[in-house]
């Protein structure tokens, strides 16, 4: 049992119960899944009551244990405010992997991963189409310095988001290629429990930049830079031989880039962190900066934000399996982004705009829903 | 049997809201505390009075015990036992009013104590006793039924003395509100109106006479101005001393005493005292200044007051010892099997006297045991002190763990004798040490049980042995 290597945390955990509520910021609660099903055991103290019993032998893992291990977003709010510091991200990961390899992960969970395994990403989509969005095949393949990590969902879904990050290091100046073999990140196989699968797209991938002799990977999808450069290393037990950032750490605040200036845009803005690049991965300021820097925004601020942001309830493909819970979380984001009077809301994760675009849709809304780097390449 | 719970009480809230799956049941046993506890038979999440009248009264025509729990961060034992049903109220958690000209608000019971303190910050409010006496993420109806030891008990006394007024389901589904809302006509602003003080019963009695489904609660404006101080000694009675004569002059709005466990960070001494003043900013400054002078003159000597702030501010206990939450508490697989009362300010010095001695004689077991000391510390209240007195096990040692239970119920016993010292906090792991002792005043609460309900099916065994009910 892959949990078994967390007993000492999980006996450690104290029950404080921090992890549903900010305790000290209110009532509201911080769980997405929490919010949604409501029993302790889709919240983390109950999730880690449930890892005390299997690990002391009082439960085995069955159907009902994988419905509630996997109906987390891994939004990590639950670690963030964790009275005992408990790396509770990495025990629910160890929960996925023990009931894969028991053949229990929920059957639309479970089409994700052999989704990625067919075609390379968790839509089922063409090989042949993952840069179909593409102005040209001049980047793809080339040697240069960097190189743009397009991801799945950017490359198949949310395609502006692919398009704006090009268009953005372009005109910043940048070298940089697009790979012409690059596959699924392997995040959508750990969401799964899969560690087999996540490691050879991650040693699929690292080959494939490794040839293209680049010292530097650019990524506007969050979910696969924290797979790079959290994960990656460990699955394939080697540090990563290039740099990895996301597209806003590279361009900082510059309010030129490539020696043009960028053009008045009059918006209020409103930015919601997403949970693997915020909490995450601790990027919080980047793309901040990146908004400011365009001249006539006003950005404003959510009620919660930075590391007590709320998730929007559709991170680790939670969707493909527990819709009504993406859908009250995702609602529940969006009236307290509209609450703030923005007119656009930016966000910097292809599944919050999914998410944003499918609440503003149903709320049949003005504001505007883009990803950062799509609305910076209207201002170049 | 199970189904016929299940689903009645579906009947009630809505299948969504009620639960009698393995996996779901098996996360309301424990509390935060070392005891171990039942499995329910069913969990059931209501979000109105209503609703859990409707329970009650199908709970009691059935004759089957329920028990209720709001966050359960309690460090006491909530005594659940198998078979139960489980009552959670953190659905009824809203905050339905805040009106600061009659300076209360109306909370339902499983709203969070921190959140209703964040929503008065905003406007510059907060309650009665700002912070809470209960921990983490305690509700307000939890934390008035276990009538926590909030801080600032110094000067705003104990968390059930702001309550206003309460709505309580009886365990027969009967609900009752108490004080000035007795009268629909009028408003719950006085607990003292309308005859004898029908809050007081519900107050600190664990919810073994009726389950708190709604509280009004005393809020006051912040203080403009807040003072810090931290004092060492060199010999822990000059400590209480110097808190004595602070508690006589009202000059501390709370002061925390350090009298065992490990030294604050980076500090030489016996004892320590944390200092909080708050008031307006001349009566501030007056007031820690005679605080400053009555440490001094029993040879207190000031240190700096960062984690004293802290303390006040987050209410993290790692702070009463200069340390940082993080390297304090994380990846510590130790749980506390807490014993804690109320001695007089002057008792005290006898109660910590006795402590040392039973810690002294106890050595060697303490380190076959691997059994450390949190803290032998105290919250000055009005008049008096509440010590608890923590001692740790390792929560993987089969060993550990029962000797901190026989530990626990050695210093209970001892203290509650020759310490003199009463309870505050009770549950299940220390009523059994005091309750037999209480005489009279038990029986009188053992007849209120038995008036009240009956059938004995709200929080069996909880307070009062289910034998002697």
């Amino acid at each position: 049992m892959r949990l078994a290597v967390y007993t000492n945390q999980i006996y450690s955990c104290l029950r404080c119960g921090f992890c549903f509520d900010h305790a000290v910021g209110g009532q509201e609660k911080i769980c997405p899944s929490y919010v949604t099903y409501g029993m302790e055991s889709y919240g983390a103290r109950g999730k880690m009551a449930i890892a005390r019993a299997l690990v002391d032998g009082a439960l085995d893992y069955d159907a009902d244990v994988a419905k509630r291990v996997y109906a987390c977003t891994e939004c990590g709010a639950c670690e963030e405010q964790c009275f005992k510091y408990l790396s509770l991200l990495d025990i629910y990961r160890a929960m996925k992997a023990d009931l894969a390899e028991r053949e229990l992960v929920p059957v639309e969970l479970a089409g994700v991963g052999r989704a990625v395994a067919a075609a390379g990403n968790p839509y089922g989509q063409a090989r042949g189409k993952r840069l179909g969005w593409a102005p040209g095949t001049g980047r793809v393949g080339k040697k240069a310095e960097t190189v743009l990590f397009v991801g799945c969902t950017p490359a198949y879904v949310r395609r502006g988001i692919a398009r704006g990050a090009y268009q953005v290091l372009e005109a910043a100046g940048v070298d940089f290629a697009l790979l012409a073999d690059e596959v699924c990140c392997g995040h959508p196989y750990l969401a799964v429990g899969d560690l087999e699968g996540a490691r050879e797209a991650a040693d699929k991938n690292v080959a494939a930049i490794e040839a293209s002799g680049a010292t530097q990977v650019v990524f506007a999808c969050p979910g696969c830079l924290q797979m790079f450069r959290e994960e990656v290393p460990d699955l394939l037990g080697r540090p990563l031989p290039f740099r990895v950032l996301h597209a806003t750490e590279l361009l900082g605040d510059r309010s030129a880039i490539g020696g043009v200036r960028l053009r008045k845009q009059s918006r209020v803005v409103v930015y919601h962190d997403p949970c693997n690049l915020g909490r995450g991965l601790g990027i919080y300021d980047a793309p901040r900066r990146a908004i400011d820097a365009v001249p006539g925004a006003r950005r404003v601020e959510m009620r919660r934000s930075g590391a007590g942001s709320f998730c929007c309830g559709n991170g680790d493909f939670v969707r493909f399996g527990y819709e009504p819970m993406a859908v009250e979380n995702e609602e529940a984001r969006w009236n307290e982004a509209v609450a703030t009077g923005a007119d656009l809301l930016l966000s910097a994760c292809p599944a919050c705009q999914i998410a944003f675009l499918d609440a503003k849709r149903r709320a049949k809304s003005t504001v505007d829903v883009l990803d950062v780097v799509e609305w910076l390449a209207t201002a170049v | 049997m199970r189904e016929n719970v299940a689903g009645a009480l579906a009947a009630i809230v809505g299948p969504e809201h009620v639960s009698d799956r393995w996996v779901d049941r098996l996360c309301y046993s424990r509390d935060c505390g070392p005891d171990k506890a039942g499995i329910p038979s069913v969990v059931v999440r209501p979000a109105t009075t209503e609703e859990v009248s409707a329970i009650v009264r199908w709970a009691n025509d059935h004759r089957h015990p329920l028990y209720t729990r709001g966050r359960a961060t309690t460090f006491l034992g909530s005594g659940v036992k198998d078979g139960v049903i489980l009552l959670e109220t953190t659905r009824m958690n809203r905050v339905e009013r805040i009106d600061t000209a009659a300076r209360l608000v109306v909370a339902q019971a499983g709203a969070i104590w921190h959140g209703i303190d964040a929503d008065l910050r905003r406007d510059g409010w907060e309650l009665g006793v700002p912070g809470g006496g209960g921990l983490f993420s305690c509700t307000i109806g939890g934390t008035v039924a276990v009538n926590a030891t909030p801080h600032g008990a110094t000067e705003y006394g104990m968390t059930g003395d702001h309550v206003l007024a309460l709505e309580v389901v009886l365990p027969t589904g009967d609900v009752v509100r108490t004080g000035s809302w007795a009268n629909p006509a009028s408003e719950p602003i006085e607990r003292n109106a309308n005859g004898a003080d029908l809050a007081g019963p519900f107050i600190g009695s664990y919810g073994v006479l009726g389950i708190i489904t709604r509280v009004v609660y005393r809020i006051q404006r912040i203080p403009e101005c807040e003072l810090f101080r931290f004092y060492a000694f060199d010999d822990y009675r000059d400590a209480v001393e110097a808190a004595t004569g602070i508690q006589g002059r009202g000059a501390a709005t709370f002061l925390v005493g350090l009298f065992g466990g490990p030294k604050p960070m980076g500090e030489e001494g016996d004892a320590f005292l944390h200092v909080v003043v708050r008031d307006r900013a001349v009566a501030a400054d007056a007031r820690v200044r005679e605080a400053e002078a009555i440490c001094e003159s029993h040879r207190g000597r000031p240190r700096p007051a960062e984690g004293t702030r802290h303390y006040w501010r987050e209410h993290m206990y790692s702070w009463l010892r200069n340390t940082a939450p993080g390297p304090y508490y994380s990846d510590r697989p130790f749980f506390c099997p807490e014993v804690a009362g109320f001695v007089s300010s002057r008792g005290l010095a006898d109660a910590v006297a006795l402590f040392r001695t039973m810690k002294a004689e106890r050595e060697r077991e303490f380190e076959t045991h691997g059994i450390r000391v949190k803290g032998v510390d105290a919250y000055f209240s009005r008049n008096g002190a509440y010590l608890w007195i923590d001692t740790l096990y390792d929560e993987r040692q089969p060993d550990a763990w029962a000797y901190g239970m026989q530990l626990r119920s050695e210093i209970a016993e001892r203290m509650f004798t020759e310490g003199r010292m009463s309870p505050g906090g009770l549950g299940a792991g220390i009523s059994p040490h005091i309750m037999p002792k209480l005489g009279t005043a038990y029986g009188l609460l053992r007849s209120m049980k038995r008036m009240l309900d009956p059938n004995g099916i709200l929080n069996p065994g909880l307070l009062i042995d289910e034998e002697e009910r």
